[in-house]
């Protein structure tokens, strides 16, 4: 037991950043930034349904058929990042060398694993799984359908639930292990996979786009859709009785949709059940991953051999050197490269899917300028969000990562290069984009040159303050041990900027445009100080950037 | 992109959809009236008349001939093309017969020479809009040549 708690504080430390608990003042401001985290989401959870009930939607004590729609969602991601992460962490994980040295039960070694990623999935589950469940509670409570007992009973089922992913995950991860393994030897068909699977969802898109009615009207359609909606959520209470069956453990039972969620014995007694269930699968994967994890684990340390393949070895210039380097890790790195080829071509997509659904509608004035405001709102948010991954491309080198200050060039060039195609692969994304968007509202080319530019900017802006924040706070000790972190400050501050950006930006481009409509009839004006906007902001970030690099590598030392 | 990420980023473009499809949606009346603007007479014969303040047209009868005045309503789609028939009661049976079809006509039969001024207007009591039409049965003179 005492080796248990040893190994799970262990690597609860390289998972989870501590550094903030050297002083009383940082625990306290770090529990202050996360309790006030926790309420935000319970509140904007508890406000959106409420709003939602009191445009008629739904009705509240529909509540618990929403909570089956949310948990569903949430547990389905939970699944697909358990699975993955806990076969990068099983299987693969570069402290796994270092942890079979230990003078620990190879048994040990394995459910410390497993607690370690619980415990981590309930921290996850703090952002969103449980915020959300108490908001849909409280609202419950509030309206008198459900026992204020609810508020604490609650936390135990919800225990109990976020271990179902985390156990399963464990169980999937050795299929999809075997499938990495083999997607890994042969790249090319990693490349068919992708392709299958994106011409899978283009074709899906194509579908929804077919879809879309003549006209949408959605206040005079109401009845209609709310007739939809109800009967959605209905049948998605119907298709999936074990989810119905968990939010009636943490609800309580409801004799009929109208009547209000009791917490008895019969909760009590499903609960009870829940327990059972993941005893079971917990035994199910301690017998089944167990063995393979410890003879996965001795194999790559013990008997692994790297197939080398021998290249003749041409001498680049000195910057192509690092322009080819940088060329080969994103080819390779199959993370990196599906995560900027998925955002690249889904954001085009989700803009085509948009203004299809928008040119469906019969518009007023303002309905256009909502428009131009939520495309380029759509258009940032997933494309800044995607510099999330610059935030840690520094610290992905690991200790290789220091190599930096000896290599005998301006570290500026290599810490450049880094971006270069990023850079380059977002220019065709992002016109591409602007031009189903151009064309869907009737801007002219001129509108659209000057609008790409101005998104390219913002793009490429948040994209070097990203960077940035990984040369000021590197991470590179993380990496290097585990290979993996999951909670990256940097890659937080990157996507919390990101959607901070994306929303200023749109509600400049909705003042703008109104302005630039109103006195002018067009949209020329609003676009040239939007690329203006974004300009300055770019140039901003990237002489903050040199001047940072210039103090942290050279004036320094 | 984390969870959270996609999961933000789906509810907003759900947003993006409604919050359009609410604030900016163009207002319109819904089951408006449209309202009967002119009145067409389609009668085989018919010839308007201009600078008349009697009449707006006119049909030229023989006598005992059995006209039937037909007319179409503009815009066509009127919310009621319903017409209706005035003309001097006193008249019917000295000068003329006249039997309203139901099917917004009506058939005039001229019983004697002279003129009978029909007067047809719409249903809906649209301002004033009204199309009098003279039917005209000259007098039999060939017995005093």
């Amino acid at each position: 037991m005492k080796h248990l708690k040893t190994l799970v504080m262990m690597q609860l430390r390289n998972k989870i950043d501590f550094s903030w608990a050297n002083t009383k003042m940082n625990i306290f401001r770090t529990f202050l930034f996360c309790f006030l985290k926790f309420a935000i989401i319970t509140a904007i959870t508890y406000v959106i349904l409420y709003l939602c009930q009191y445009i008629g939607i739904f009705y509240y004590s529909e509540s618990p058929r929403i909570m089956i729609l949310v948990v569903t969602f949430s547990l389905f991601l939970s699944l697909i990042t358990c699975t993955k992460d806990l076969m990068l962490n099983l299987y693969f994980a570069e402290d796994n060398k270092v942890l079979i040295t230990f003078p620990v039960n190879s048994n040990v070694l394995f459910l410390s694993k497993l607690i370690v990623f619980y415990l981590y999935e309930i921290k996850r589950s703090l952002s969103f799984l449980i915020p959300i469940t108490l908001g849909s509670v409280i609202l419950l409570v509030s309206k008198g359908c459900a026992s204020p007992f609810a508020f604490l009973w609650m936390w135990l089922p919800l225990l109990m639930i976020i271990a179902i992913p985390v156990l399963l995950g464990a169980i999937l991860s050795i299929p999809v292990m075997y499938v990495y393994k083999f997607l890994k030897r042969y790249s090319i068909l990693q490349v068919i996979l992708f392709g299958v699977i994106l011409s899978f969802v283009i074709i899906v898109i194509i579908q929804l786009i077919n879809l879309i009615p003549e006209k949408i009207d959605l206040i005079n359609q109401w009845p209609t859709i709310k007739k939809w909606l109800y009967q959605f959520l209905v049948n998605i209470e119907q298709k999936l009785p074990p989810m119905r069956f968990l939010i009636r453990i943490i609800v309580g039972e409801q004799a009929s949709i109208d009547s209000d969620c009791v917490i008895n014995i019969m909760t009590v007694l499903k609960f009870g059940l829940l327990i059972v269930v993941n005893s079971s699968l917990l035994v199910f994967v301690y017998l089944l991953a167990r063995p393979l994890f410890f003879s996965i684990m001795a194999k790559n340390f013990e008997t692994n051999k790297s197939r080398q393949v021998t290249h003749k070895n041409v001498r680049h210039s000195k910057y192509f050197a690092f322009v080819n380097k940088e060329l080969k890790i994103n080819l390779r790195t199959i993370s990196i490269s599906i995560n900027y080829l998925m955002v690249y071509i889904v954001v085009p997509i989700l803009i085509l899917l948009l203004n299809a659904l928008y040119g469906a509608m019969d518009l007023k004035y303002l309905g256009e300028i909502l428009i131009f405001t939520f495309n380029i709102l759509i258009i940032c948010l997933p494309l800044l969000a995607s510099n999330a991954l610059v935030a840690t491309y520094y610290s992905r080198e690991g200790k290789a990562g220091y190599l930096k200050k000896v290599k005998p060039i301006y570290a500026l060039y290599p810490l450049f290069t880094k971006l270069f195609f990023n850079l380059v692969l977002s220019i065709p994304t992002v016109f591409v984009t602007v031009v189903i968007f151009g064309k869907s509202v009737g801007f002219n080319a001129l509108y659209i040159v000057i609008l790409g530019f101005a998104i390219l900017f913002l793009h490429y802006g948040h994209m070097i303050y990203s960077a940035l924040l990984d040369v000021m706070n590197p991470q590179n000790e993380q990496y290097d041990s585990t290979g993996v972190v999951s909670d990256n400050p940097n890659e937080n501050k990157s996507t919390i900027l990101a959607f901070i950006l994306s929303f200023v930006y749109a509600i400049i481009a909705f003042i703008l445009f109104n302005e630039s409509g109103i006195q002018y009839g067009n949209y020329l004006s609003a676009c040239c100080r939007l690329l203006l906007i974004s300009l300055l902001y770019c140039v901003s970030c990237t002489i903050l950037f040199i001047k940072k690099i210039k103090a942290y590598y050279y004036e320094g030392q | 992109m984390k969870k959270s990420v996609v999961l933000t980023i789906s509810i907003i473009y759900i947003l993006a959809i409604v919050v359009v499809g609410f604030l900016g949606i163009a207002l319109k009346v819904y089951n408006e009236k449209v309202y009967v603007e002119s009145i067409v007479c389609v009668t085989e014969g018919y010839e308007e008349i201009v600078n008349d303040e009697h009449c707006d047209g006119q049909i030229i009868a023989k006598k005992n001939q059995e006209i039937v005045i037909k007319c179409q309503v503009k815009p066509d789609n009127a919310t009621n093309p319903m017409l209706r028939f005035d003309y001097d009661h006193d008249e019917v049976g000295r000068l003329f017969e006249i039997v309203e079809n139901g099917d917004g006509t009506c058939t005039i039969k001229m019983l004697d020479a002279g003129a009978a001024y029909i007067t047809i207007v719409p249903t809906d009591r649209n301002s004033n809009i009204s199309l009098t039409i003279k039917v005209y049965c000259k007098p039999d003179i060939g017995g005093i040549i």
